[in-house]
């Protein structure tokens, strides 16, 4: 028996297409239909995009027009340029992705450490844990606002971007902390067994053998956290009166030079929408290769 | 042989560093934030807006000059141009007073800011120090404005329309001073009256709904998204604009009449019948999820013979399918005795905020931002009507507001009931947005008058 | 599921014990500050009459005596479970597919993964409002495509007249937004499923069917949970979709809309926690559910 850790293939090799067989009629034909499934996935996903990137290079008449345009009649980048020439707009992307990166980071590495204790270890209270953590996420937004408006102007939070970074966390840290708990319960316990027989502690265990494996579920906790406190709205319009701490969606929502308090300035929000789209699929890209990265490494001996 | 080979993907080191980004990241956005000082006062602008002219001058300078040094919180608009002119008037007033203004920008939509006002308020907030409020807000928040009364003086109030006045005025303090205002107006599109033999816009709701129905059945056949009438028939504050037009205009009251609930008349059941006819017929169903917005669309790219919509929607004639083409008159009135137009008002007030630290100064901001000078400069450069018959009057604003030629029933929104108001607001909007969807129109408004009344105490 | 060190005893359980709570601490010190202060108030408000510009006075249960009798409660209680009854679950039978497709090796696999993301990323305002745009009776693009090009309705259809309507309108475009979701927790746990059990049935000769039944979707299932948990958390307390779309119509206000009318619109900051409490019991109740039910069939 080889002393070496061993870490058994926890990775899928994502399931090759049979050779011999591939030449078959019958596996063409499913490789086809495979191939449509995957344009028919695109096509669903995409067509709202392409519809708001049409709207944005369109003169904003041609929205209502009939019958619809499927084409811009009128390109135009005069919406790119409106919503890049308010200096808000930028300062907002900066808002966003410090508020959205620190909340992701402090909730992962907080998270990951409850995240082991509960999905690792046994002791009295653990399940009573998970759900007081869970508890935090089952408060509509609306409800506690007004008692979180009233922490804030209290410890004089309000109006600070760290406001939207403490009260990001009641949603994000349990997701985080659930999310990862249950991929450190899938985790194998013959390597753990195997980094104690190898005198490891337990927190080198932690750092060593379990964080790398549980890699995949990181990174896709990452990016849905980060993507959930892009997105948040009510908090960061409630919690922040100056603009210059606005983030992204109540800055789009306030897009539009020209516009009045009646019209809604489609194609300058949907520039808008688009432009910060870039740093959050910028950010998708970076990490969801980590997603296979954190997995094909690694010692597997014996 | 034990070999822990460290594997790649996240180690220790590098966690620690994620860590410590997100802490240093956290204490960045702490110490580089608080100092928005003149928050959004560079905003709005873009290149593609024309330069504004300066503002006028500041006819309360002398007595303003007293307070500079100190600083006043406002609240501004958000966005668009009426940003733009009111961040010069912020700019003019500083100019000539030295009184420093700290600029807020409100969120585009009004609930957003009513729920902010509430907020700030409730907590005893003593900033912001000027407060823009939406025309149906003051009674819910008296108790925490400043009375006005003691402050501008009686030449000064009696400036604004006294329709305007009477609503911000509650328990006989004027909590807050009409800064713009804004009537319904009905549009029409000149070009199909003409085609179809029409000389002239309707008089009567009975005859709007001849004219819609046979422009729309000649236009329908090539255009197959024509409509005869689009409105706001959402269920939302706009359709109890809506709804207290037609009830008004049909002599029907103005659902609760001082403190009596009076929308169950024949007259008003009337009206709310007519106007659940033309759901399907000369309105799209999909009307009753129209707000302003969809009304000015479907209007301004030609696939409606009439809309009912505020003054703004006058841009349309800058540059839209139906420029040159449409032009704009009263609302109907209903075919009954005692019916005449009636136009539902809306508009905002500037408000000083009860905790302030600063009233004077405040005021003195508030009496340069409601100014004649002020108001012309906005009718002007922001299209923001007026709350003044003699700035409406004017020559400039007349030209820049070509709807304010015309005469209008003002009728106001029941808001005199306090506080309830918005609830009132939702039984309205709720049970006249399930008549327009088909529901039986009698017995939902002796529903809506039970529920009103049940209000009102 | 745990793993005893060697020569463990009760000394060393206590001392296990002890780490776990050290390392849950932190999050516990959060869950304090940040819930708990908000969590007490709304509970204590909700036997209060407070409103907005009046004065507040202890009421005790009368709040949730009213709320009993309450009709837009009822309707707004029932509209929301319709949603999430139906988002979770296409959601998660759309979800499960992608993330095996996606799974798949195929050219262009990464350009999916992230393309699979953008509906999620994108504001969620901003793609209502163009679902809202495409949705529109007049102008919107499907009424064009049905009625126009592809001659499959010969009259607009109105996406949101009725309430039926207009739950499958609203539903549809959350699970556009939301089954990547679903989708990305999904994937990142089929990554985790050891290659040699899959490799053992293959060579078994069990088809692709057979294999995803009986060895893939087990091995998925606490992925699956923790994504329908908060998917069910998520839609429970949804407001924006609804919000945005219909504004304040009776017929499809949900939980968090009504208690947003409460507090906001009419002040009634009592009612509205009153409101509050009892949609977290019932969101409570929903995911007592779901464990009760994993835990059973991880029996």
């Amino acid at each position: 028996m080889t002393d070496t850790l061993r870490r058994p293939a926890a990775v899928t090799k994502p399931s090759p297409a049979p050779r011999r067989r591939g030449r078959t009629p019958a596996a063409r034909i499913r490789r086809v239909l495979f191939y449509l499934l995957v344009l028919l996935i695109a096509g669903y996903l995409l067509f709202p995009i392409y519809w708001a990137a049409k709207t944005a290079v369109s003169a904003d008449q041609e929205i209502y027009a009939t019958p619809a345009a499927y084409l811009p009649h009128s390109f135009t980048m005069q919406h790119f340029n409106n919503a890049l020439s308010d200096p808000r707009f930028l300062r907002s992307i900066v808002n966003s992705l410090i508020v959205g990166g620190s909340v992701t980071a402090i909730s992962v590495l907080v998270g990951s450490f409850a995240a082991y204790a509960l999905g690792r270890f046994t002791f009295r209270g653990r399940s009573t844990m998970r759900y007081v953590i869970l508890a935090m996420s089952i408060f509509p937004q609306i409800a506690i606002l007004g008692s979180l408006y009233k922490l804030l102007t209290a410890t004089h939070l309000y109006n600070t971007l760290p406001a939207l970074i403490g009260t990001y966390l009641i949603f994000i840290l349990p997701f985080t902390v659930w999310t990862m708990t249950s991929f450190f319960q899938q985790l194998p316990k013959e390597l753990e067994e195997a980094a104690y027989i190898d005198g490891a502690s337990t927190m080198q265990t932690f750092w060593r053998v379990m964080m790398p494996l549980a890699a995949p579920g990181l990174a896709a906790t990452a990016i849905l956290a980060v993507i959930a406190a892009w997105n948040e709205y009510l908090f960061a319009l409630s919690f922040e009166s100056d603009s210059s701490n606005w983030t992204v969606p109540v800055m789009i929502s306030n897009v539009g030079a020209q516009s009045s308090a009646y019209t809604i300035p489609w194609g300058d929000q949907m520039a808008a929408s688009l432009v910060v789209m870039i740093p959050v699929i910028v950010l998708v890209l970076l990490l969801q290769r980590r997603i296979v990265a954190g997995l094909t490494g690694g010692s597997v001996k014996g | 042989m034990n070999e822990m080979v460290r594997p790649d993907g996240i180690g220790r080191r590098s966690f620690i560093r994620l860590g410590a980004v997100g802490l240093g990241a956290t204490l960045l956005a702490a110490c580089g934030d608080g100092n928005g000082i003149g928050g959004g006062t560079t905003g709005g602008g873009g290149a593609s807006a024309p330069a504004l002219p300066a503002a006028p001058a500041v006819s309360n300078a002398a007595a303003a000059k007293k307070y500079s040094g100190t600083t006043v919180v406002t609240d501004i608009p958000g966005f668009g141009t009426e940003l733009a002119t009111t961040e010069q008037l912020a700019k003019q007033f500083e100019a000539e007073t030295g009184v420093k203004i700290k600029t807020v920008p409100l969120p585009k939509s009004t609930s957003d800011a009513y729920a902010g006002d509430q907020r700030l308020l409730a907590a005893g907030q003593a900033t912001p120090d000027v407060l823009l409020v939406d025309l149906i807000y003051p009674p819910a928040l008296a108790g925490y404005l400043l009375d006005l009364k003691g402050r501008l003086t009686e030449a000064e109030v009696a400036l604004s329309y006294p329709n305007l006045i009477g609503v911000n005025t509650i328990d006989s303090r004027l909590v807050a001073y009409p800064w713009y205002g804004g009537f319904g107006r009905l549009y029409y599109r000149t070009d199909l009256l003409r085609k179809y033999g029409f000389s002239a816009p309707p008089k009567t709701w009975t005859e709007l709904t001849d004219m819609a129905t046979k422009i729309q059945a000649g236009e329908k056949a090539a255009n197959k998204a024509f409509s005869g009438y689009v409105f706001q028939g959402n269920a939302y504050e706009g359709l109890t604009c809506n709804a207290l037009e037609w009830v008004a205009s049909y002599n029907g009251g103005t659902f609760i009449d001082d403190r009596t609930v009076s929308i169950d008349n024949p007259n008003a059941i009337a009206a709310l019948k007519l106007a659940q006819s033309w759901i399907g017929k000369i309105a799209p169903s999909g009307v009753t999820t129209f707000t302003e917005d969809e009304a000015h669309s479907a209007f301004g790219a030609g696939n409606a013979a009439f809309m009912r919509n505020w003054e703004y929607a006058q841009d349309l004639d800058k540059g839209s399918a139906v420029a040159g083409k449409f032009a704009v008159a009263p609302l109907p009135a209903g075919a009954v005795a005692g019916g005449k137009t009636a136009a539902a008002a809306g508009g905002w007030a500037v408000a000083v905020n009860k905790n302030s630290k600063s009233p004077d100064a405040a005021v003195e901001w508030l009496r340069y931002l409601t100014s004649p000078g002020a108001q012309a400069y906005r009718a002007v450069n922001s299209a923001d009507v007026p709350a003044q018959p003699g700035v409406a009057a004017l020559p400039e604003v007349q030209t820049a507001l070509p709807a304010l030629k015309q005469e209008v029933n003002p009728v106001a929104r029941p808001t005199q009931i306090g506080g309830k108001y918005n609830e009132a607001s939702t039984v309205i909007f709720q049970a006249v947005n399930a008549m327009l969807r088909g529901s039986n129109v009698e017995s939902g408004v002796r529903k809506m008058a039970g529920d009103l009344r049940g209000l009102v105490g | 599921m745990s793993v005893r060190p060697p020569g463990a005893g009760p000394k060393l359980a206590t001392r296990q014990a002890r780490l776990a709570w050290l390392l849950i601490a932190p999050t516990l010190a959060v869950t304090a500050v940040v819930a708990l202060y908000p969590a007490v108030t709304t509970v204590y408000r909700s036997f209060t009459d407070d409103t907005f510009g009046g004065t507040s006075h202890w009421i005790g249960l009368d709040n949730y005596a009213t709320l009993l009798h309450d009709a837009a409660f009822r309707s707004a209680t029932w509209i929301t479970i319709e949603f999430t009854a139906l988002t979770v679950a296409v959601e998660a039978v759309l979800g499960v597919i992608l993330a095996v497709a996606l799974n798949q090796a195929f050219a262009g696999r990464g350009a999916m993964r992230a393309l699979l993301l953008v509906p999620f990323a994108i504001i969620n305002v901003i793609s209502v409002s163009i679902w809202k745009l495409m949705f529109n009776q007049s102008y919107g693009v499907f009424n064009d495509l049905l009625v126009d090009k592809l001659h499959l309705a010969d009259q607009p259809i109105d996406f949101f007249g009725t309430r039926t309507a207009a739950l499958l309108s609203v539903s549809a475009i959350d699970v556009w937004k939301t089954t990547p979701f679903v989708a990305l927790l999904l994937l990142a746990g089929l990554q985790s499923i050891p290659a040699d059990v899959q490799e053992a049935a293959q060579v078994d000769g069990a088809g692709p069917i057979r294999r995803f039944f009986a060895i893939t979707l087990p091995l998925l299932r606490p992925a699956l949970l923790v994504a329908l948990v908060f998917r069910t958390l998520d839609a429970l307390r949804v407001f924006d979709v609804f919000y945005v779309l219909f504004g304040a119509r009776a017929d499809t206000t949900t939980m968090s809309i009504y208690i947003e009318q409460n507090i906001v619109d009419f002040g009634k900051a009592g009612y509205g926690s009153a409101i509050s409490v009892v949609t977290m019991l019932l969101i409570a109740v929903f995911v007592a559910l779901y464990v009760g039910l994993n835990a059973r069939a991880n029996k």
